[in-house]
């Protein structure tokens, strides 16, 4: 820890630690520019020049020191870039001489010869950097006359989502190493030199990244702008109010700038444990559904055949006394409800509560195909990764295996922060797939077996732990209670014909094995490809069960299961058994109620659907009376008797719990649309309609009694979920911006996190023994001749019911498509775009051919969430022609 | 495209350094040798070869003067415009010279025949004003008159 002296301030920090980093901490403000915390330095712009000296030593390599008895400190000649100096023992620094505030006006005056007077019509303007330090730093005056500006091109797209301005532009590069350093997209670069430096992409489509709306905040001038704000508000006109994204599991903070009672954007809050400053673009832009043209405002009741408006009295009325009717005639098995996992979660634990505890039926889910066991709902509960574990900054002493998982396209932050890990802290990597994935490079190991082969790869490397004695024998003498009887049973399995099996050779096995076994700490990430595995090979969750538990490598921070959902919310759908089989707090049921399928094939006479459109799905049988309750006229409502008008995310308070079990608070924006109600106010009022007595105020008290009643939720009350959740300040005037855009673009990080996660029984529970178990994997051959193994997986652009309500991400919501390798594609004479027929046994689907080496020989990929491909199941052997 | 030849060139080149990004530069310089300029195609090609972005490649490839993105005509002149040749009347030279070629440094003449650039020092300060004909031809001491007959040469050969 050297310990430096800052403008007279002594400060000690750990070695490696940036001057412009050291300054922070003892209070000293060091203006940059091309410096970003997050970010790699590289000295461009010169705006953190600093004095820097360091101890003199006389020729006795002594430290020389004056009468005071203090060294004697040799000042360098120059001044230094503080974004590059790294500290020493002894160093001194000073920022507040002349000489410094010198070259910083001269850094400011240059950049200013290049700089149009645009702060009056730009985006940045209120959180630029740029105004701020020209301002605190720069000449009142300038001494080039106002003609001699260099003038450039004003608006040139970057793509469907960016414009740059190329004169506002001081080439800091802060956009361009973002795009390779940290979204692993390096599709922006520097073209020519000097004055005619520009900022380019050349990739097709141009700026193709997942991640671009990240380089608007970090752009530390207003030459990035999001095409879909731009010109729309003044930034110190919006209130910002601290939000959790409505999209994917990863739950990133951001902040709603409102203005007019309308979202003008979305930019990111800081959690270090979540989303640290990013937002994937899906988050950013695909906002507008919040307040579409199309959102329901009115209650709606069937008349005649025909929906029409009705008063919030009549539809609760209706929909109380016909389930009480139904109840009545046929007992409380005759109603069910699917409860979806975007409702927050004190919706979903009053949905579960007004089932079971009021109507008294265990008829209850959240998704059709989407089984307990098939998501590993108790994996989760009982080994999920430690609280602190953070996916972010992981070091090398930790080994994560992910599994039948594409975060890219599922979740894209997270994506971001596992390769962090790998690239600046050493996490060691292990992807497993059946095909190859974006975070595969920077892998350690990076794995690709036989689609089907997932459990026979988990129960080899299980095999090969045990053959080379690397199990954790300490946590087995204690925590499992059969570890040698289980051994026994696996005779059968040797890694060889696990190998066979996974189609992965014996040394990957091996390698794997041994990575994860002998690393101090393991994490499994297990994905939603293992996931549809999981489907027809039980074996894959008993794989990762034994994985864990026979390495030790559960119930601490860094250690044990992260398993990856589709929504923001499914991981309280599971937390408040929205699941026939499972109850409060994922507690497993011995009553079960009627699966999905049957939920939405008719096989009860009432329906309460809340958040979720089952009738999508297909092969959707309207009951006799059935209750839609959503933003817009789903598929399912369009079927209603009674249709409710809900809240969005931006209209209403609640908490969310992320695929990390993290639960976190997010704040109303907006004044609600028409008549439109908070969830758990409508299902509150149904069921006091149904004599309940419940009288709920707010989402706080819900989320009070959440922390009493369920055991993973306790201590977590609204007042510590608030912790770094502020409201903005009061409206007053001019609006109120809060400063984190300015923190986030001047690189003043906070580095807070917010919201609580839960613990696993392993890790809250020391006395509790494991028991080994496993299932016998499937494996899988190779196909006939002329057949390809399907693998279904999903992309981040998608056609649901969110994301098509925002017009400026549509071109990047591709067509359906099949994947297949340039190898079996020549075979089959078929080029890129090419139109291919896709048959499994009756069904035939057309799409065009997307060629790549991603997926493998032998293997053909269709996204799952781009309509059509529904049906067809994972894994199918399908044939393929050219049309 | 690049011949086959020049993909095992650079893929010598690249073996040569540690880390194969290193290989960009003479990359270039090859695939300019044999292609002429350094068309969009050849920039994704080394980049594939290389395995950098394209934007990174194009990156460099823009950084330097005597890489050419945009196709040249048949010769290339580079006219030195730095400080000993400014000195010496470079500036006034080059506005005479891009007059009688009819297009501005930059650019190529209309019938494809010469493309004129500004160029950094040539190393040839003590004989300047100094240029450059197709990478390997200087000329210095440049006047007038000197131009003349190079233009003469030049759009006959
Ligand atoms: S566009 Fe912005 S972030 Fe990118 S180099 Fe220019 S000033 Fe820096
Ligand atoms: S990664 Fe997920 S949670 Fe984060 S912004 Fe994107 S969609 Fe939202
Ligand atoms: S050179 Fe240090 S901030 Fe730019
Ligand atoms: S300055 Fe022209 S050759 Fe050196």
């Amino acid at each position: 820890m050297p310990n430096v002296i800052i403008d007279n301030k002594p400060v000690s920090v750990p070695n490696g630690t940036l001057v412009v980093e050291a300054a922070k901490q003892a209070g000293v403000d060091i203006p940059v520019f091309c410096y970003h915390p997050k970010l790699q330095p590289v000295g461009m712009c010169r705006m953190c020049l600093v004095e820097v000296g360091t101890p003199k030593r006389g020729k006795d390599g002594q430290i020389e020191t004056d009468a005071n008895g203090k060294p004697v400190i040799a000042w360098m000649p120059k001044p230094q870039a503080a974004c590059t100096t790294v500290v020493s023992e002894g160093m001194a620094v000073r920022t507040d001489t002349a000489q410094v505030a010198d070259a910083r006006r001269a850094i400011v005056e240059f950049l200013l010869t290049s700089h149009p007077l645009d702060c009056p019509i730009c985006d940045k303007g209120g959180e630029c950097p740029l105004q701020n330090l020209t301002m605190a730093y720069g000449p009142g005056t300038s001494r080039f006359p106002v003609e001699s500006k260099f003038h450039n091109e004003k608006r040139v797209p970057l793509g469907d989502l960016i414009m740059l301005d190329r004169e506002r532009c001081i080439q800091c590069s802060r956009c361009v190493r973002f795009q390779s350093e940290i979204a692993d997209d390096p599709v922006l670069g520097f073209q020519a030199r000097g004055r005619g430096l520009e900022i380019t992409t050349l990739s097709d489509p141009p700026f193709d990244s997942k991640f671009s709306g990240n380089t608007i905040d970090i752009c530390p001038v207003g030459a990035l702008t999001s095409r879909d704000f731009r010109l729309s508000a003044r930034t110190w006109e919006l209130r910002d109010y601290p939000s959790v994204c409505a999209h994917c599991s990863v739950g990133c903070n951001l902040l709603i700038g409102e203005r007019d009672h309308a979202i003008k954007r979305i930019v990111p809050r800081e959690n270090e444990a979540v989303n640290e400053i990013w937002l994937c673009d899906k988050g950013r832009f695909a906002h507008h559904f919040a307040t579409a043209p199309g959102r329901l405002t009115q209650p709606l009741i069937r008349r005649n055949g025909k929906l029409e408006t009705a008063s919030w009295n009549e539809a609760l009325d209706l929909v109380a006394s016909k389930f009480a009717e139904i109840k009545k005639q046929n007992g409380a098995h005759a109603l069910g409800g699917f409860g979806g996992d975007r409702a927050a979660n004190e919706d979903l634990y009053l949905f579960q509560k007004l089932f079971r505890h009021v109507i008294e039926s265990p008829n209850l889910e959240h998704r059709v195909g989407w089984s307990a066991t098939n998501v590993g709902a108790d994996l989760v509960r009982l080994y999920g990764a430690g609280v602190g574990t953070n996916l972010g900054s992981l070091d090398k002493n930790v080994t994560v295996l992910v599994i039948g998982a594409d975060p890219e396209e599922e979740q894209p932050v997270l994506r971001l922060r596992l390769t962090r890990s790998a690239k600046n802290f050493g996490a060691q990597l292990i992807v497993a797939n059946g095909r190859v994935t974006k975070l595969a490079k920077h892998a350690k190991q990076a794995v690709i077996y036989r689609h089907g082969g997932e459990a026979a790869f988990l129960l080899g490397m299980t095999r090969a732990i045990l053959d080379e004695h690397l199990e954790n024998q300490e946590f087995a003498a204690t925590r499992i209670t059969n570890l040698s009887a289980f051994a026994k049973s696996l005779e059968a399995y040797s890694v060889e014909k696990c190998a066979e099996l996974s189609g992965v050779s014996v040394e990957a096995i091996r390698g794997a094995a041994r990575a994860f076994a002998q690393a101090p700490n393991g994490l499994i990430v297990y994905g939603r490809e293992a996931m549809f595995a999981q489907q027809s090979d039980l074996a894959v969750a008993s794989g990762i069960a034994t994985l864990l538990l026979i390495t030790g490598h559960v119930g601490r921070a860094n250690n044990g299961l992260v398993a990856l959902y589709p929504h923001n919310n499914s991981t309280g759908a599971l937390d408040f058994g929205l699941m026939p089989d499972h109850g409060l707090g994922r507690a497993q049921l011995g009553v079960k109620g009627l699966a999905a399928r049957e939920l939405a094939t008719g096989k009860v006479r009432a329906l309460y659907v809340m958040a979720c459109d089952p009738a999508a799905d297909g092969a959707f049988v309207k009951p006799e009376f059935l209750v839609a309750q959503d933003l817009f006229l789903t598929d399912t409502a369009q079927l209603a008797d009674v249709v409710l008008p809900a809240q969005a995310f931006a209209e209403r308070e609640g908490t969310f719990t992320n695929t990390e079990r993290r639960v976190q608070l997010f704040r109303a924006a907006l004044k609600p649309m028409g008549e439109t109600k908070p969830d758990w106010w409508i299902i509150a009022e149904i069921s006091k309609r149904l004599g309940s007595g419940w009288n709920y105020g707010s989402a706080r008290e819900i989320m009070d009694e959440i922390a009493a009643k369920v055991p993973l939720y306790a201590g977590m009350n609204y007042a510590t979920l608030a912790e770094n959740v502020q409201l903005p300040r009061p409206r007053a005037g001019q609006g109120n911006a809060s400063h984190a855009p300015t923190e986030i673009a001047m690189g003043d990080l906070e580095n807070i996190s917010s919201g609580k996660t839960w613990a696993s029984v392993a890790e809250s529970d020391a006395s509790v023994k494991f028991e080994l178990m496993w299932n016998e994997p499937k494996g899988q051959g190779a196909g006939a001749r002329g057949q390809y193994t399907l693998a279904v997986a999903r992309v981040i652009y998608d056609r649901g019911t969110l994301v098509s309500q925002t017009p400026i991400v549509q071109p990047r919501v591709p067509a359906l498509y099949l994947e297949i390798n340039s190898q079996d594609a020549q075979a089959l004479g078929i080029v890129r775009g090419a139109r291919v027929r896709v048959t499994f046994e009756a069904r035939v689907i057309e799409a065009p051919a997307n060629v790549d080496g991603r997926v493998p020989p032998g293997v053909v990929l269709m996204p799952q969430n781009l309509g059509g491909a529904l049906a067809l199941p994972l894994g199918a052997r399908v044939e393929i022609e050219k049309v | 495209m690049l011949s086959e030849n020049a993909k095992t060139q650079i893929a010598k080149l690249m073996a040569q350094y540690p880390d194969p990004r290193s290989a960009v530069m003479p990359a270039l310089h090859l695939a300019q040798r044999e292609v002429g300029w350094l068309p969009d195609d050849v920039i994704q090609e080394i980049a594939d070869l290389v395995g950098l972005a394209k934007t990174e490649i194009n990156g460099v490839a823009t950084f330097y003067a005597m890489y050419a993105r945009e196709q040249p005509g048949t010769h290339t002149i580079l006219f030195c415009t730095d400080l000993p040749c400014a000195l010496r009347g470079a500036d006034k030279l080059l506005e005479q010279l891009e007059h009688r070629l009819g297009c501005q440094a930059g650019h190529t003449t209309a019938d494809g025949k010469i493309t004129l650039k500004e160029a950094e020092c040539l190393g040839g300060c003590d004989h300047a004003p100094v240029l450059l004909i197709d990478g390997n031809e200087h000329q210095q001491d440049m006047t007038l008159e000197k131009l003349d007959e190079m233009i003469e040469r030049l759009k006959n050969a």
